[in-house]
């Protein structure tokens, strides 16, 4: 661990109150509505390139979310102590939904179309008075 | 008071940095403290408890968007378009299916183009420049009213085309979702007019407070950033 | 009531020269009487408030306890019906939970915190007041729960679907979900600030590594309690709506799935295990040194390990579901986690050991106490482990077996903790000692009652007793244990009011017979035992200067050639004095106490009738901008002194500018 002189404000204040300039943050601006832009038109982007689609919209998510917070939340010319504890609540939030929608068997995209699913059609758990904590699951879902 | 502006604001900042600050002179001095945040880490208290909070929102959303993505695909996480012809006489619609994308993506880049004039906000209150602040607060915060608007819009309409709060599980979980960060969107302008009162109050504006409120602007641009693709782009 | 040092009417003097603020009334001036506790935001008197509501619902909790005792005590209970029975062990472990163990550990670190690393107050004073508050009115509107309607009946972890309308038609689960979200909140804005406080406001060379281990603990706690507070109020509002709006999230029925509430609750409720027992443990690693005349041993292990467990503590939730079907795979990976988690806990019990070892003991009762958790965590830590293996676990899951094991590191682990704490600073609360004559009947009292009541446990979840069951038939073979069990926890009753004794007696002999305690009663290590007892408002005359770990103690002791400790000063001599004048301490204000009460109104009205919801909303938002305005110090709070001023700019500037600092410390949550 680190001591008092270790984390104060060498990160914080070396560069810290002098923000970019106003031209900075135009080209930023205009770089996440580019960005922007370019989400929007994976709209019309044809069916076959679905799978392409949805990983470049995580990429440009990832780097939208990560430009706002480093110009526009200063992270990137802030102290080192807020970063991480941005970066921790965003790991751990990552950390245990993503556990949970995978522990789970209800992971949600678990090869069954529910359109073509239409209700009823499969094995729905009982009537609702029935505490039935299980619907139906892909597999492994046994005790 | 016109003559020695710095001082004032090396006691302003030294009150902003800690509120139960009496600290004797001397020994701290040789601590390295910075000039006016009397702070182990020179970031005031207001600040970092922003972060602290803004880290523990995370969770939050997080949690809401799991919701969301657990229950889209439920079986049953249908609606029949035009309910009201009579219950399942419509056609059955995925959610996903009601989406308004160019719609939405206005609103999308109307939030965005708030989190621009806020920085500006905040640039104009560090450099005391009053008239230029209060237009930029006033912009950030009609962009966050457009965006709500926007958003009732979208509500009214799909509750129109039948997808009620209670329609099923995925709708519950969108709407939840989507009020919830509508519900932070309205407070954050709640704040951005505080702002802009105290602004009309003070001779010198509340700069921390602005910066503090720009952060919390931005974290709800931000998750506005994740809901719009996990939400609404990704099919 | 001046149980804090007042203020000297000199000191006092300047009278509420009303300069025109920004539309307040005059602000609370009083020092002693109901109003200075009520308007308090004096960090120690907020923690003697934290102290002394959490022991109200103790026996809140406690009474509850022992009618489900009283009813099991035969086979065939009449006592409670079987309805009532599910409400009383509901707001039993509510109770316990989030109104007793929480703020007791709320009580201890916020009165110890700013002492231990040397600041004169927490981060933001009327926030921690609003925390009080806010937690003392969730509290109450849960309980008012008794008398509209029925308390909560689906257990601490309210599964579903046992949660929803159709299984708990009344409104107690209502109660708790809004109970808890206030409470919540308390727990938030607190926790925030604490974490504040120790990374801002520690004394000059107070570094990371120089902090007590309880300063360390409780910070862990915050951090837990910041990361996982915010899964648990999207589960209660998922909850929520379900009940009040008619969503369906945790109705199977209609595609909703219980499991989520499940993840939700856990992911909470297993740091939430950590939130409660961590304080304890930097309790104790506070008392065993101190009583061992040895410094703490492996102090940077003790340190990682607490910073370890909070790690870990979040990625263990779903051993509590092992038997809800998660998968193979889920149930052995988490069981594996689970298993690592025993690690940093062993640790900090090889520690305390081995400080232990070679150390000149003083059995003070504090020390009985602290010894006593080593013991009983260690039992209820290693029937945990038990848990941990998934096939062990589908047999003992839901029977009396888990009650037996959380009950022994919650009330041998935590309370213990929390008891031999109060016995340990009750001189820094009060200025005064407890009976240790009393204090050891206390103890053993509690460990054989605790034992009485929680080791038969065992037995009878392993011959198949399921917990929460209303009442059970002769012949089942649970006759005997149940008997014990209820012998047991009239036996902790007793203690209960032998300690309550302990507290009027020594109060009263204190009256008659006033004896100062002295800065340093027990010849401790930390920095709070460098101050007068009772703690004087401003707590230090001078910020101290640290130079290293125990800094304190190397103030009194030194080394001679063996390292043996030698006694090189007094501690009254290098105490400070609590003399000083004209420290610039926070003012109290109305409003913390004015904005909690908005929110049970809130939930009166979303239950209820929404009238009342629009007038709690009103009480929010008026108290809210009245907090904004309001100067967190009051002008004439000044007093001329060593620590001379600048005056404030004579506009409303300076102080706009502070305030508007807090604004989104009020609103937001």
């Amino acid at each position: 661990m680190t001591s008092v002189t270790a984390d104060s404000p060498t990160v914080g204040h070396g560069e810290g109150h002098g923000h970019p300039s106003d031209i900075t943050y135009w080209k930023v601006g205009l770089f996440l509505a580019a960005v922007t832009g370019l989400e929007v038109s994976t709209y019309w982007w044809p069916e076959s390139a679905r799978r392409v689609a949805g990983v470049a919209l995580i990429i440009m998510m990832v780097v939208k979310f990560v430009t706002v917070a480093a110009y526009f939340m200063h992270l990137r010319f802030d102290a080192l102590i807020l970063r991480r504890v941005f970066v921790f609540g965003i790991v751990i939030a990552l950390a245990v939904y993503i556990g949970t929608l995978t522990s789970s068997v209800y992971w949600w995209n678990s090869g069954v179309d529910p359109v073509v699913d239409v209700p009823r059609a499969k094995p729905v758990p009982p009537a609702p008075p029935e505490p039935a904590p299980v619907a139906p699951a892909s597999g492994g879902g046994g005790h | 008071m016109t003559d020695v502006v710095t001082a004032e604001e090396a006691e302003d900042t030294a009150q902003l940095g800690g509120v139960a600050e009496p600290h004797t002179p001397g020994p701290e001095d040789s601590h390295g403290i910075h000039s006016g945040h009397h702070t182990n880490t020179g970031i005031s208290n207001e600040k970092l408890a922003m972060w602290l909070f803004l880290g523990s929102e995370c969770l939050l959303f997080g949690g809401l968007i799991s919701t969301y993505l657990l229950y889209k695909n439920r079986p049953g996480a249908l609606i029949f378009k035009d309910a009201s012809e009579g219950a399942r006489a419509g056609s059955p619609v995925r959610i996903s299916e009601l989406f308004d994308i160019p719609f939405t993506s206005v609103s999308s880049f109307v939030l965005l183009a708030s989190s621009l004039t806020m920085v500006f906000a905040v640039t104009a209150a560090a450099r005391n420049e009053q008239s230029r602040l209060r237009l930029w607060l006033g912009a950030t915060a009609g962009l966050g009213a457009v965006f709500i608007g926007g958003q009732v819009y979208e509500f009214t309409t799909f509750v129109r085309e039948g997808l009620g709060y209670t329609s099923n599980v995925s709708s519950s979980a969108f709407y939840t979702l989507t009020g919830f960060h509508g519900v932070h969107v309205t407070l954050g302008i709640l704040m951005l007019l505080s702002c802009l009162a105290l602004t009309y109050r003070a001779r010198r504006p509340p700069a921390e407070a602005i910066e503090i409120v720009g952060l919390y602007w931005h974290f709800v641009d931000v998750i506005w950033i994740v809901i719009f693709t996990v939400i609404y782009l990704i099919p | 009531m001046a149980l804090i040092e007042a203020r000297t009417p000199a000191e006092l003097s300047p009278p509420p020269q009303q300069t025109k603020q920004l539309g307040i009334f005059a602000r609370p001036v009083e020092t002693t009487g109901w109003k200075s506790w009520l308007f308090t935001v004096d960090h120690k008197k907020v923690g003697i408030l934290y102290g002394v509501a959490s022991m109200f619902f103790f026996v809140v909790g406690g009474s509850e306890a022992l009618l489900i005792r009283t009813q099991l005590a035969r086979p065939g209970g009449k006592l409670l019906s079987a309805a009532l029975y599910n409400q009383v062990f509901t707001m039993h472990g509510i109770t316990l939970v989030f109104l007793v163990v929480m703020p007791m550990m709320a009580a201890l670190a916020n009165f110890l915190l700013p002492l231990q690393i040397g600041a004169r107050d927490v981060a933001f004073p009327r926030l921690n007041a609003f925390s009080f508050w806010c937690y003392l009115f969730g509290g109450l509107f849960l309980n008012s729960a008794w008398f509209l309607g029925g308390g909560a009946d689906g257990g601490w972890f309210n599964y579903a679907p046992n949660s929803s309308v159709t299984f708990s038609p009344g409104h107690g689960i209502d109660f708790y979900a809004l109970g808890l979200l206030i409470a919540g909140i308390a727990s938030t804005v607190s926790a925030v600030n604490l974490i504040i406080t120790v990374i801002n406001m520690r004394a000059p060379g107070m570094t990371w590594m120089r902090l007590p281990v309880f300063t360390w603990m409780t910070l862990v706690t915050q951090f837990l309690l910041v990361f996982s507070l915010p899964v648990i109020t999207v589960a209660l509002f998922l909850l929520m709506f379900d009940r009040l709006f008619g969503s369906n999230f945790f109705n199977a029925s209609l595609g909703g799935d219980p499991l989520l509430w499940q993840h939700l609750f856990w992911i909470f409720g297993h740091p939430e295990v950590y939130i409660m027992i961590l304080p304890a443990f930097g309790i104790t690693s506070e008392l065993i040194p101190t009583f061992s005349r040895k410094p703490i041993f492996g102090y940077p292990f003790m340190v990682a390990s607490g910073i370890a467990i909070g790690f870990m503590g979040f990625g263990v939730w779903a051993h509590h579901m092992f038997a809800s079907g998660m998968g193979p795979v889920a149930v052995t990976a988490f069981s594996v986690s689970t298993m690592f988690i025993a690690v940093p806990t062993g640790v900090k019990i090889l520690n305390w050991l081995a400080t232990v070892y070679g150390g000149r003991l003083r059995m003070t009762t504090s020390m009985c106490f602290a010894l006593g958790l080593v013991s009983m965590f260690t039992i209820g830590g290693l029937s945990g482990v038990t848990h941990a293996l998934a096939p062990a676990d589908t047999q003992q899951t839901d029977t009396y077996y888990i009650v037996a094991h959380f009950h022994y590191v919650l009330f041998g682990g935590s309370i213990f903790g929390v008891l031999g704490g109060y016995y340990f600073w009750w001189p820094k609360f009060f200025g005064h000692m407890l009976d240790e004559k009393i204090g050891k009947w206390h103890f053993w009292l509690t460990l054989i009652g605790m034992n009485l009541t929680f080791g038969p446990m065992h037995m009878l979840g392993l011959q198949g007793m399921s917990r929460r069951i209303f009442s059970y038939s002769d012949g089942q073979g649970f006759d005997l244990w149940n008997l014990v069990a209820t012998i047991g926890a009239f036996t902790i009753a007793v203690s209960l009011l032998v300690f309550f004794y302990n507290c009027w007696v020594s109060y009263r002999r204190h009256k008659a017979n006033p004896q100062d305690p002295g800065p340093d009663p027990w010849d401790a290590r930390s920095l709070e035992w460098s101050v007068p007892s009772p703690v004087p408002e401003h707590n230090f005359d001078e910020i101290p200067q640290i130079e290293e770990f125990d800094d304190f103690w190397h103030r009194k002791y030194g080394h001679d050639e063996n390292g043996r400790p030698v006694k090189i000063a007094d501690a009254a001599d290098v105490a400070q004095k609590g003399d000083a004048t004209g420290v610039h301490l926070p003012s109290p204000s109305y409003w913390p106490i004015v904005l909690a009460a908005g929110l049970p109104f809130i939930a009166y009205g979303l239950i209820f009738n929404l009238v009342w919801a629009a007038i709690g909303a009103l009480l929010v938002i008026v108290s809210i901008w009245g907090w904004v305005i309001e100067p967190s110090t009051a002008p004439h709070a000044e007093h001329p002194g060593e620590q001379q001023h600048e005056p404030e700019p004579e506009g409303d500037g300076g102080e706009t500018a502070t305030t508007a600092g807090e604004l989104e410390e009020a609103t937001v949550d």
